[in-house]
């Protein structure tokens, strides 16, 4: 896929430039210098001949094809040329030129025309504003950056173009090797979505790696990356993830940055890995590209520093990973050929004056145990080592095992040849413990992604042509928030366990409502607008006669009218008390790039204050549901502790795929919020109590 | 055809309670039943001076939709303006009784209803010697009173009105009933105000949209510009809300309301795009903080306005609900609300019979 764009017979740059200083001089340099072989056709009006190239005045005059036309001219002539290159039949074009959406208004428009344009000669187009795309093995360099990187099998994309030629220049002191390089720019026609697609498909790129500040269609982001990282790792800084980086994304991009609760949720459940930082997201594509898969989270340390030993022996416990327990023989076999000082057992320390050989016994060792599905190897730089024969001796041994091993080789200059050599054998190589750790981790949670089971979707069997009635209704009227008794109906619909419940809008009818549904009854405020009720008093439980009942009403009234005088008031609640040993809060918030985000959390008064919650993007599958429920914090209290009994976890997780599927087949519900739903012991089911829904 | 008019005075208890829409929407009904409509107000406490002279906007707007051919001196004879006013404190003699009755001899003319646009209150017209019921006695008009319903309090006024005006007030209208409420008035208050010989022409249900205020209206009022799509001023805000949280938990709030305005600071592009991402008719930016050009390029895509304004969120607030839900109804989306509210609860029947009109 995209051949036209990294493997293309010919290229033309429109806008080649004889001025060395113009952007239009360095995209023909960087094709000619770093060795592109197919036919290069320099395109500006004042003709001539640069870098020893006959220049063409339109791409209309280059007599051959053009597979790839790179465009950098000033903007306000991108579109007139794109509209040449659209008669000529160029397959793909790389806008450079700036002063697109990015810069607001007429930007935007104009931006909108290249877009038209393009699909109109059915044309495929990178950026604009960007810096280029590279291809090692082609080669072609069509960026206005320095250098070029060695090839490798890591590819990128960056939606800033600053920063991949910082990265390139990094890469290239480092001797990085990549396989395509990618600068997305504005994402007016081709974005992250196509490129891992077409890089999903590509043998020669192991690891996809990219820097995004936004995802265009969330969901279809999300189909794609699901299937693309089932074979080919993704990893991916998403950037604006904090309350200020959101709100730089927003003035740069001008899309609403959508929560990071939702991106977070989104990528992991799609198996996309997460970089937090540049540093990461090589450490973590490096361990994707040269290490095999796991099988477990059984980790090994072999050092030759004991405190360096014990501090990645901490880490590793603290990211979830596990510390291996060596087998009885592996440990009488380090034993054998071990200085008596030394440390047999995980973190195995081969002491200070361990040499080269000593070492790989070690690791050579560890590496066969059973026990063991992974080894990072630490080495310093100490008087009597030649680190040259440790790495030498590492990369080696690891080569004769399929199990991931990291290298973490400490110091500075004097490592350097080390570092060579792990380079050479394809161990990367992390300056300190903690990076090796987290490495490892991403190794270990790759294979927890490759192992989920298939996501199958249940249907269960619904009313749904009565939500739609609800629905209809509600929006006939011009609202946005449902009723209390409308949201019920929903409920209904979707089988979901409700309390009876009237709503009552004078002490008469209070009265009438509790007498049919028995004492003792809750009264809750109902508003639309009083979302958090008991802030203001606006429940009262356990009511047991009729007195309560009137005073109730007018209680619940005048607080309403005192505490939030501006609220509708549909009236009260009258409720059947529901006893129950568990509240939790089971929700859905649609997210503006993701859809549906289902929450589920320990409920009532405790989402506030505990936040203790979970996400799934909908609809979720009934191991994901099941998921959901055991990453709370409060799961062991559901659990039952202390001789409490258990709640009803499948009733939660019934509800929770009920309303998966209500959200999912009516995407006009915006928010949904039942909370609590009272769980009772196991085998008694759920019940859900207090319901809030808004519509688009 | 020299029959007289029969003329209805429309009064009230309070400013912006539905005088004047009710005059339109009657008179529209009117109109449309056959009738030769006509429109007065005798006296204008909220005139304008607009180049020297002074304007009542009520009826400048009326005299457009009844295609009056009657000009401004003779809808509004008697415009009390601050200018005027003072020139009637320091002695100035005004024959506002021959004024009235000579305009409304014109207004009148070839007219089967004369609608007459009454004071606020009893007290509207004291100072120039014609409180509301001697204009009504003036005139020889019926007086309809048309009342903000808010609680069982509200029916004081009524009743109130009920005993200055006597035998000549022809019912009564109780508007802007909270939902929740109408049940209540319906059942209880209407059979009570009926016994008392009040006869309640209509029960009209609060709607939000003729509370609210146009996009050109907040700009206004806050002395703001607005930024882009200036062809969306006529849009109304039912709803105001402020945008000051963590963008997180903006769109869900912002979810809540449709048809609103959002106030935010300028530098706030996440909140901007997360109103915009909801049911918004205008961004109200607040400090003089230019938007960001992307964002504002979102809005004009949208078709979003944002006003920018100098006052701070809290200042902007306040002078906006100092005018929510008081304002005039003369853009069109709240004059056609409107009928449509009369034609289901108005008993027009009723109003016929009461005033001897025969519909043709």
């Amino acid at each position: 896929m995209f051949e036209f764009f990294f493997s293309p017979q010919s290229v033309a740059v429109i806008g080649a430039s004889r001025d060395e200083e113009k952007l239009g001089h360095g995209v023909l340099k960087n094709l000619l210098q770093y060795g592109y072989k197919g036919k290069v056709y320099p395109v500006n009006p004042k003709g001539g001949e640069i870098l020893g190239l006959k220049v063409y005045p339109s791409v209309l005059e280059v007599p051959g094809l053009i597979d790839l036309a790179v465009i950098v001219v000033p903007a306000p002539v991108v579109a007139s040329v794109l509209e040449e290159c659209g008669r000529k039949g160029v397959r793909g074009v790389v806008i450079i030129t700036a002063g697109f959406r990015e810069v607001g208004g007429e930007g935007m428009k104009e931006e909108r025309r290249l877009v038209e344009i393009a699909s109109r000669y059915g044309i495929r187009m990178i950026g604009p504003n960007c810096l280029g795309i590279i291809d090692t093995l082609c080669p072609l360099n069509a960026t206005f950056a320095r250098g070029m990187p060695e090839q490798g099998d890591i590819c990128i994309m960056s939606q800033s173009g600053a920063l991949l030629a910082a990265i390139l220049d990094w890469a290239i002191s480092e001797r990085v090797g990549f396989s395509r390089l990618v600068s997305l720019g504005n994402k007016a026609d081709i974005n992250e979505i196509d490129m891992l697609e077409a890089w999903g498909d590509d043998p020669r790129s192991k690891v996809i790696a990219a820097y995004l500040e936004g995802i265009v269609d969330g969901t279809r982001f999300m189909e794609v990356a699901s299937r693309v990282s089932q074979k080919t790792p993704i990893v991916i800084i998403k950037a604006g993830t904090t309350e200020a980086g959101a709100k730089a994304v927003s003035s740069h991009t001008g899309t609403l940055a959508g929560s990071e609760k939702a991106y977070d949720t989104a990528l992991r459940q799609a198996g996309v890995v997460r970089a937090n930082s540049v540093e990461d997201l090589f450490d973590y594509a490096f361990a994707f590209s040269q290490q095999p898969l796991i099988r477990g989270r059984r980790i090994a340390i072999v050092t030759n520093g004991g405190g360096v030993g014990i501090m990645a022996s901490d880490e590793l416990e603290r990211v979830g990973l596990k510390m291996a327990s060596l087998t009885r023989e592996t440990v009488e076999r380090l034993k054998e050929r071990l200085p008596a000082a030394a440390n047999v057992y995980n973190p195995v320390d081969c002491l200070g004056d361990a040499d080269a050989e000593r070492y790989r016994y070690a690791l050579d060792t560890v590496l066969q145990d059973v026990n063991v599905d992974g080894v990072i190897a630490i080495f310093l730089s100490q008087v009597v080592m030649h680190v040259e024969d440790v790495a030498e001796a590492v990369g080696e041994t690891a080569k004769r095992y399929d199990k991931p091993v990291l290298a973490c080789l400490m110091g500075g200059e004097m490592t350097e040849p080390g570092r060579e050599v792990l380079r050479r054998y394809g161990i990367p190589n992390y300056n300190f413990p903690e990076r090796a750790v987290k490495a490892m981790l991403a190794i270990y949670k790759r294979k927890e992604f490759l192992d989920r089971p298939p996501r199958e979707i249940e249907r269960f069997e619904v009313h749904s042509p009565w939500a739609q009635e609800v629905f209809e209704q509600v929006r006939s009227e011009g609202r946005l928030t449902v009723g209390d008794a409308e949201a019920r109906r929903v409920m209904e619909a979707y089988g979901i366990p409700l309390p009876q419940s009237v709503l009552a809008r004078n002490p008469e009818e209070a009265l009438e409502a509790a007498e049919s549904i028995g004492y003792p009854v809750a009264m809750k405020i109902a508003s639309p607008d009083i979302l958090h009720k008991t802030d203001i008093g606006g429940v009262r439980l356990n009511i047991r006669g009729p007195d309560e009942v009137r005073d109730s009403f007018d209680l619940l009234n005048y607080r309403a009218l005192r505490f939030m005088p501006e609220a509708e008031i549909w009236g009260v609640l009258v409720q059947e008390m529901v006893e129950g040993c568990y509240e939790v809060l089971v929700g859905m918030s649609r997210d503006p790039q993701f859809g549906p985000l289902l929450a589920f959390g320990l409920g009532g008064i405790y989402v506030e204050a505990l936040r203790d919650v979970t996400f799934r993007i909908a609809p979720v599958a009934r191991w994901e549901a099941r998921e959901m429920l055991s990453e709370i914090r409060g799961y062991s209290l559901l659990r039952g502790v202390r001789g409490e009994s258990p709640a009803d976890l499948e009733a939660i997780v019934d509800c929770i795929l009920r309303v998966s599927q209500l959200v999912t087949d009516f995407p006009e519900i915006v928010e949904l919020d039942i909370n609590p739903l009272i769980v009772c012991e196991e085998g008694k089911g759920a019940v859900a109590v207090d319901l809030r829904m808004a519509l688009q | 055809m020299a029959e007289k008019a029969v003329a209805v005075y429309v009064t009230s208890a309070e400013a912006f309670s539905g005088k004047s829409s009710l005059c339109v929407g009657l008179g529209l009904r009117f109109r449309r039943d056959g009738f030769r409509v006509g429109y007065m107000k005798p006296i204008s406490s909220t005139a304008k001076r607009i180049k020297g002279r002074a304007i009542d906007e009520d009826a400048e707007v009326i005299k457009e939709l009844f295609r009056l051919e009657e000009g401004s001196e003779i809808l509004a004879p008697v415009c009390l303006d601050p200018l005027t006013l003072e020139s009637i404190l320091k002695g100035e003699r005004m024959d506002v009784r021959q004024r009235i009755k000579k305009a409304y001899k014109q207004a009148s003319k070839d007219k089967d209803v004369m609608l007459l646009g009454g004071g606020a209150s009893l007290t509207d017209g004291a100072l120039v010697g014609l409180p509301s019921q001697k204009v009504a006695e003036l005139l020889g008009a019926w007086e309809l009173v048309i009342i903000r319903y808010e609680d069982d309090l509200s029916l004081n006024s009524l009743l109130l009105r009920q005993e200055v005006f006597g035998q000549s007030m022809l019912g009564a209208v109780l508007n802007t009933v909270p939902k929740q409420r109408l049940e209540h008035v319906q059942r209880t208050v209407r059979p009570f105000l009926e016994d008392r010989g009040i006869k309640v022409y209509a029960v009209l249900p609060e709607e939000r949209i003729l509370l609210s205020m146009s996009v050109g209206e907040l700009a206004e009022v806050l002395g703001g510009r607005i930024l882009n799509s200036p062809e969306k001023a006529d849009e109304l805000v039912e709803h105001l809300m402020i945008g000051a949280m963590s963008a997180d938990s903006a769109l869900s709030y912002f979810r809540r309301k449709p048809d609103k305005a959002v106030i935010t600071g300028g530098d706030r592009p996440d909140i901007q795009l997360a109103a915009l991402e909801t049911s918004t008719k205008c961004l109200i930016l607040t400090g003089n903080l230019h938007p960001n050009a992307v964002i504002l390029a979102r809005a004009e895509e949208l078709g979003v306005p944002m006003i920018l304004v100098s006052q701070d969120t809290l200042t902007a607030v306040e002078i906006i609900e100092r005018y929510f839900g008081k304002t005039r109804f003369h853009q069109k989306k709240k004059i056609e609300r409107f009928e449509k509210l009369l034609e289901k609860h108005f008993d027009f029947e009723g109003l016929y019979k009461a005033l001897g009109l025969k519909p043709r």
